[in-house]
């Protein structure tokens, strides 16, 4: 079976049947969504109870389904409410270590178990609203006691508590660090947000460092996450959606955009992908990230990912979408273009001079990684004439004493330095620099002295190594990083004729790519309007009036033709 | 071009243009030389204005069948069997060309890096990676091309520009060349160098913008007619005509003569790569075709097995040749008269005839949909 589905999918593959997003278009369709909607409601029509009015078969209900005889950190405390007097059994649910205990104690047991003046308060049962008298006969409009709006609006110093029905929704709520209280002959049970876990306050970020811009960088409490963007937005247009992923684990996913900048269809998109997610668990950005790409084929990162706020939000007032993985300090940003990969949060602070300076030394830093070993490699073998007579000369004697083809020269020497950096990060961060030193130092200058390598090679080796660490998205360096070894492989076989032909694939599959309907090599393969800043070199501030062409955002402009409107304004 | 394929017109252009290019980077301003000799430069202004006159009556004859190609034109003509013929005709020029093409490039390129390998291993290094692009689809290596041309277009203008200090000037003359019937008459026969034309058949129903059409064809002659007249004006300057017919890849040698001081005195093998992809990408979108017309006439909608099919004929084509000789042969006559035969004869009349019959059965200027 599997055989003929291998030589299927060689010879019998039409590529009409995949998958493809176009943006703008409204090429997904509808009734697909409501078919799955329909199915997943059947699947879960069996297990969605409503809150039972007897308190003993609530508590034996949660009791049951939360394992509380074998989980230590399920709390069930049963007390006694106080309400006008008299007394309802009742009792609390919680998660111990994902709530503020002084929270429960102070604004939830107190008022509700200890005597106070708003409990004790014994008032009429029926409360007249109003009263009218005609011919002599009295009308009272009467509104009868109401145990749940009078907990509500008298017991409650609580600034968010919800009234639910269904016990998925209360378990969500506990799940997430709220307590749940139940009350004798109520149908309904109280979400009251209590969370108070310990969590890591907002550091600077680690991995993406600026010299002018903000230093703060996201958290893994989603919450924090969602404020860190809410603090630099300001807009009521921005809109962050909570979707739950994973069938156990539940984690909660914010889907954030502005609506009056992001275009519908890719917001439908990006949270289409995310509710037909049939995953068990969620951990991280990094797994959501290879679920919903367009492809995982070829390791190309098709959504950026960031841990600095600032950046974040850069993109959402382009017209872009983010999620926000509850537990992960980063973000993931969508589409994202090959140029967004090159792209530096620092860029946006310098001036755009300097910005461009850096970027075109990015590029630079982008073929040397790619390149620049295969390149050697080719030379060497196949294209002696191309290096200058007295280069060659001192290169073909320092290769003299050494016993191994250039292939395997290189290889061992790139390998070692994926193992020096590998190691780099994985021992303790004091020992990352002697790690370094000796490797890089120690090892190479042995290597040379030993004739096992050439010294030449060694500087290549360094050179693409120092090139690698200038490309600012960790995910896009690595996937350089891996396809290098490709390009070696090329130039070994074939030299320049193994690159070009290799390159010209390369290109394509980059060429092929999608992110989110956005191709990938945009605004230069398709060709689309880059005026505005949109290019890869980017325009001095006050001409950067458009967003992204390829976006479709519902606001074309950023700004306005004259920004600087205080230059040119009459007096 | 599958149906669902949209191409803009900044990317149709240089579609079209990538044929040219190609060709040139090969050896087409040597055949070109050989013709018309010192008269080139004439010729080549002479027959860009004679393919732009071209272009514009093939505008007009597509004016009644907008977003048809040549092979639904055909059918409207003569039906089915007309459709198959003309279809086959197309497939087998792309064909052909390409595989002779190939060929030669790759005989080429074993001279000058790969003494020796085995010419068969450099075509079937060519033959994986246009199989692996068009299995990707046709949009994927339309945007490399894009990504491309211009800088293979600037690599032919550094060419003109480095070797300027070589150029001998008197060499254009006598400005006539070998006279005036050779260089307007029997010259004519160079617009075989405008056979990137063929391509303007198939584009109609890919164009995102069709009224883009006319921009598109006239933009890519002109600049067809510019880039060859750099070219040739390099080859001209640089070489005696006597060495310019010896020499495979001319471009290239004439890339040998740039230096830059005592440092730099071969920079022809980055020139190379340039054009080695170029070349990939050229023969991708020449398969690219051949497929799209297959599947259009036998509406076949698994396109790999297709694409595995036309990479062997490709490949066995290829080695058909015996010897250098045959592949010139091949290369310049032959493709010389059989493109002229199929972009100008074949492809014009059956518009025409097309055209002809749309008057008698519409008697006026309704548009067939």
């Amino acid at each position: 079976m599997k055989i003929k589905e291998f030589f299927k999918s060689i010879f019998f593959v039409d590529p009409a049947s995949s998958y493809d997003f176009t943006l703008g278009d409204d090429s997904f369709n509808k009734s697909d969504i409501k078919a799955e909607e329909t199915e997943k409601s059947f699947e879960s029509a069996g297990e969605e109870k409503k809150v039972f009015p007897s308190i003993d078969v609530n508590l034996e209900y949660v009791q049951v389904k939360y394992n509380t005889m074998i989980n230590s950190d399920i709390v069930v405390r049963e007390f006694l409410v106080t309400a006008r007097n008299k007394q309802y059994r009742a009792f609390l649910l919680f998660i111990d270590g994902m709530v503020d205990t002084d929270l429960i104690n102070n604004y939830v047991l107190k008022p509700l178990m200890l005597k106070n003046q708003a409990n004790s308060f014994e008032g009429n049962q029926n409360h007249v609203i109003s009263e009218a008298v005609t011919n002599n006969i009295t009308v009272r409009k009467v509104k009868k006691f109401d145990i749940v709006e009078y907990i509500m609006t008298n017991l409650f110093p609580q600034n968010d508590v919800k009234q639910k029905s269904d016990f998925s929704d209360i378990f969500a709520g506990v799940n997430s660090g709220n307590c749940a209280l139940f009350i004798d002959t109520l149908n309904i049970a109280f979400d009251i947000d209590v969370k108070g876990f310990k969590q890591r306050s907002i550091d600077t970020p680690n991995n993406e460092v600026v010299i002018r811009g903000p230093q703060e960088a996201f958290v893994e409490a989603i919450r924090t996450n969602t404020s860190l963007i809410r603090r630099i937005v300001h807009s009521e247009n921005l809109i962050i959606e909570n979707i739950s992923i994973g069938k156990i684990s539940k984690t909660n996913c914010a889907v954030c955009y502005i609506s009056n900048i992001a275009n519908n269809d890719l917001v439908a998109e990006v949270k289409y992908r995310l509710n037909n997610l049939g995953v068990d668990s969620l951990l991280s950005s990094g797994q959501l990230e290879q679920l919903i790409e367009e492809t995982n084929k070829y390791s190309v990162p098709q959504i950026l990912a960031t841990e600095r706020p600032d950046k974040a939000t850069k993109y959402l007032f382009e017209g872009r979408v983010i999620v926000l993985v509850n537990g992960n300090p980063y973000c993931l940003i969508m589409p994202a273009t090959l140029i967004d990969f090159v792209s530096s949060p620092e860029d946006t602070n310098l001036k755009f001079q300097f910005a461009n300076f850096l970027k075109g030394l990015r590029l630079i830093a982008l073929f040397i990684t790619l390149l620049l070993p295969g390149m050697y490699i080719a030379i060497t073998n196949f294209h002696q004439e191309l290096i200058p007579t007295e280069l060659l000369f001192s290169l073909i004697a320092s290769r003299e004493n050494v016993p191994f083809p250039i292939i395997f020269e290189i290889l061992t020497m790139e390998i070692s330095f994926e193992l020096i950096r590998e190691a780099g990060l994985r021992v303790p961060s004091p020992l990352g620099s002697t790690i370094g030193i000796v490797g890089a130092l120690v090892l190479g200058q042995a290597a040379v002295s030993a004739s096992i390598v050439s010294p030449i090679l060694i500087i290549i080796v360094a050179i693409t190594g120092i090139a690698s660490f200038a490309i600012p998205d960790f995910a896009f360096g690595f996937h350089i990083r891996l396809y290098r070894f490709l390009f070696i492989l090329f130039g070994y076989v074939a030299g320049f004729l193994g690159i070009g032909i290799g390159g010209f694939v390369y290109l394509c599959i980059l060429c092929n790519l999608k992110s989110f309907g956005v191709p990938y090599l945009v605004p230069f393969a398709p060709v689309t309007n880059s005026n505005g800043g949109n290019g890869y070199y980017i325009s001095p501030i006050w001409k950067r009036e458009k967003r992204p062409d390829f976006l479709n955002t519902k606001r074309d402009n950023s700004q306005k033709h004259i920004s600087m409107e205080w230059r040119y304004r009459k007096e | 071009m599958s149906s669902d394929t949209k191409i803009g017109s900044v990317e149709s252009i240089f579609l079209i243009l990538t044929v040219m290019i190609n060709h040139i980077i090969l050896n087409l301003p040597k055949n070109i030389l050989e013709t018309t000799g010192s008269a080139s430069l004439l010729n080549i202004i002479f027959i860009t204005l004679v393919a732009l006159g071209i272009v514009y009556l093939l505008c007009k004859l597509f004016k009644r069948f907008p977003g048809l190609d040549i092979i639904d034109v055909s059918h409207f003509l003569g039906g089915k069997p007309l459709k198959y013929i003309i279809g086959i005709l197309f497939i087998l020029y792309f064909l052909i060309t390409s595989s002779i093409f190939l060929r030669s490039f790759c005989e080429s390129i074993k001279l000058i890096f790969f003494q020796r390998t085995p010419v068969f291993f450099l075509l079937v290094l060519f033959v994986i990676g246009i199989v692996y692009v068009n299995k990707l689809g046709n949009n994927s290596f339309i945007r490399a091309n894009t990504l491309i041309m211009p800088i293979v277009l600037i690599s032919i203008i550094l060419i003109f520009i480095f070797n300027l200090q070589n150029f001998t000037l008197e060499r254009m003359f006598p400005v006539f060349g070998k006279g005036i019937p050779t260089t307007f008459f029997s010259g004519i026969s160079n617009l075989f160098a405008f056979a990137g034309i063929a391509f303007l058949y198939f584009l109609p129903p890919s164009l995102t913008q069709p009224n883009q059409y006319r921009t598109v064809a006239f933009t890519s002659v002109i600049l067809s007619g510019i880039w060859l007249l750099f070219s040739v004006a390099t080859l001209l300057y640089i070489f005696p005509s006597v060495v310019t017919t010896d020499e495979s890849l001319p471009l290239y040698f004439a890339s040998r003569y740039i230096e830059f001081g005592r440092f730099f005195q071969r920079l022809d093998a980055i020139f190379l790569l340039i054009w080695i992809i170029s070349i990939t990408s050229y023969l991708s979108i020449m398969m690219s075709f051949s497929i799209h017309i297959f599947r259009k006439i036998t509406e076949f909608k698994y396109v790999y097995i297709i694409i595995y099919g036309f990479a062997i004929a490709l490949l066995v084509l290829s080695l058909l040749p015996q010897n250098m000789s045959q592949i010139y042969f091949l290369e310049y006559p032959v493709y010389k008269y059989y493109s002229l035969f199929i972009v100008f004869i074949v492809g014009f009349t059956i518009l025409i005839l097309a055209n002809l019959k749309h008057r008698k059965l519409k008697k006026g200027d309704a548009i067939i949909e």
